[in-house]
């Protein structure tokens, strides 16, 4: 009865081979299961490790954010630190600058003070007086820097103020030959003025313009050994408006290209060493083109080495009022005073002024003679007592004054007689005004002499 | 020396020695006369006791300033306050012009004194200020 024993064991062993089977496909889903499972954990940790990336990423982001916007405010603190530091600084300079200018004024007034005061006593030796003048000349140079300094304080605080007003641009440019003849002559340089194509009477702020050209042509005269100095003034039209255009050209020794923009800043100077050939501040031409700008025009220049430079300055133009020109015109002239006393000499002056003409005025009848050559002085106005002490001295002094030139010769007179006034009058006098008189009928008087318009 | 110049009293008050002499000297060219005084106090008594023309006032001293001084000139009841003055300051800074004028003064002549300035400063304002409406007598 083994078939049965082994019937039966072999179907148990079947039965266990089927449970077995069951069993390794049971496993085999498990595992199947796990696997599943294992890749679904895998795809999520992955995608919760790409989150934490993200999110790891994201928060560096966001803290290297804020640390470059710290460091951003940081930099913005520090800049306008400087930026305060600076400004204290510069209004420190200004302050500076500012002081120094006041406190050298006092002695530099004492300096001056002596100097002018010696040099008005015609008594002085040739040899005295040459000395005298030469320290009053280093005194004015000093009081031309002083202002210099000062200038550039207000400008750099930003005080500076421009104030147009009736400028008479040939009274300036007149100025400017009578006092630059001189120096120019001292080095043997021609010194030409064209004005022909110049205005009259402009709205301008003409001290500050009167400082720009007189810088351009002490400068020009200063740089140039030989050759020539040359101020052209003349006119532009720019679209609707017209230009000032205002040259300096000299023949001197002309500038650096590298140096061209650098000559217009404070304190520079083309030559800065010790042992510079040419004295000044090095404020000029910084001072100049601040001007220039601040009356709303530029200042440029174009130089060739040993050839020589062109200042050319341009400024907005406004011409002065129409009837002011016409008036100018229409009397034409100028009003001679001559007067020793500089006290008398300016309340003159104040007199003479309702008249309109331009005022000049000459020490004695000596020194007018001079002037009077000229030929272009319209009335003339002389004190009976600088003229001699008798009544023949001074019909003799008339008669040499109009013989010099003098049309339109008024007298004032200490209580004259009547054969006082005959006798000047025979003598060429145009005029013999009493006196005392008061400065305002000496006023009414002197209109009198105006010569009829044409 | 005119004979004009030498009739105008003119008052100098300003307290350093050097400027004081500065301008007196200057004043001296012209003829006409100088009276100082130190200090503005002293100044304004001056003019109460004296009879003066033109006034150059400096405006820093010790004590009472320049400004301080025309200020009450021109607060006075009595024909002195329209004394002329001329400030005469080393003091250059944005408003002193204003001030100056406002506080009553007639012109300001800055230091260093240029001497032409000076005078043409008190020529202006002798002719302008002194004498009434006809203006200084010229004899």
């Amino acid at each position: 009865m083994v078939n049965t024993n082994s019937a039966l064991m072999a179907a148990q062993f079947d039965f266990a081979n089927q449970d077995l089977k069951i069993a390794r496909l049971q496993s085999d889903q498990l595992k199947k299961d796990a696997e599943l499972a294992r890749s679904r954990n895998r795809i999520t940790l992955i995608a919760l490790g790409g989150l934490a990336i993200t999110v790891g990423l994201l928060g560096f982001n966001f803290l290297s954010l804020r640390r470059s916007s710290q460091q951003t405010t940081k930099a913005n603190t520090q800049l306008s630190q400087a930026n305060q530091a600076l400004e204290t600084a510069l209004k420190a300079r200004s302050e500076f600058l500012a002081t120094t200018s006041h406190e050298i004024r006092t002695p530099l007034n004492g300096i001056l003070g002596v100097t002018q005061v010696l040099l008005s006593d015609p008594g002085l030796s040739a040899e005295v007086r040459d000395r005298i003048s030469l320290m009053n000349g280093a005194g004015e140079t000093m009081r031309a820097m002083v202002n210099d300094l000062l200038d550039m304080a207000k400008i750099e605080s930003g005080t500076l103020t421009i104030e147009k007003g009736e400028t008479d641009l040939n009274g300036l440019l007149d100025d400017a030959v009578s006092l630059w003849t001189d120096k120019a002559r001292e080095k043997d340089l021609d010194l030409v003025i064209d004005r022909s194509g110049a205005p009259g009477r402009i709205l301008e702020d003409g001290p500050r313009l009167r400082q720009i050209v007189f810088n351009l042509l002490s400068n020009a005269i200063k740089f140039t050994d030989a050759g020539s100095v040359r101020l052209s003034v003349g006119v532009e039209t720019a679209g609707i408006g017209e230009r000032l255009v205002l040259r300096v050209t000299d023949t001197g020794i002309g500038i650096p290209t590298d140096k061209l923009d650098a000559i217009f800043e404070s304190f520079q100077q083309v030559d800065g060493g010790v042992t510079r050939r040419f004295e000044g501040t090095g404020l000029g031409l910084s001072i100049s083109r601040r001007l220039a700008e601040a009356m709303g025009g530029t200042l440029g220049v174009e130089s060739q080495i040993g050839e020589g430079s062109t200042f050319t300055l341009i400024l907005p133009l406004v011409r002065a009022g129409a009837a002011a020109a016409a008036s100018a015109g229409a009397s034409g002239g100028v009003f001679l005073i001559i007067e020793a006393n500089p006290l008398t000499q300016s309340v003159l002056k104040s007199v003479a002024a309702p008249l309109g003409l331009p005022v000049e005025t000459t020490a004695s009848p000596d020194t007018a003679a001079e002037v009077l050559s000229g030929g272009y002085i319209t009335v003339a106005l002389v004190d009976a007592a600088a003229l001699g002490a008798d009544r023949e001295a001074r019909v003799a002094a008339i008669a040499g004054l109009v013989a010099a030139g003098a049309r339109g010769l008024a007298v004032t007179w200490p209580s004259p007689d009547p054969e006082d006034i005959e006798a000047a009058l025979a003598a060429g006098a145009v005029r013999v005004i009493a006196k005392p008189i008061s400065a305002a009928r000496l006023t009414e008087a002197l209109l009198t002499l105006l010569p009829e318009s044409a | 020396m005119t004979a004009e110049t030498s009739d105008v009293d003119v008052l100098f008050v300003e307290d350093n020695e050097m400027n004081r002499r500065v301008v007196r000297d200057m004043l001296g060219i012209a003829g006409v006369n100088v009276a100082e005084a130190p200090e503005a106090a002293t100044g304004l008594r001056m003019i109460d006791e004296g009879d003066y023309d033109l006034i150059l006032m400096d405006l820093r001293m010790p004590g009472m300033d320049g400004l301080t001084a025309i200020r009450h000139i021109r607060a006075r009841k009595d024909a002195k306050a329209n004394l002329p003055v001329i400030v005469v300051t080393a003091d250059t800074s944005l408003t002193i012009r204003e001030d100056c004028l406002a506080a009553g003064a007639d012109e300001i002549v800055h230091k260093p004194v240029a001497m032409n300035l000076l005078f043409d400063a008190m020529g202006r304002t002798l002719t302008l200020r002194g004498g009434g409406d006809e203006g200084p007598i010229l004899a």
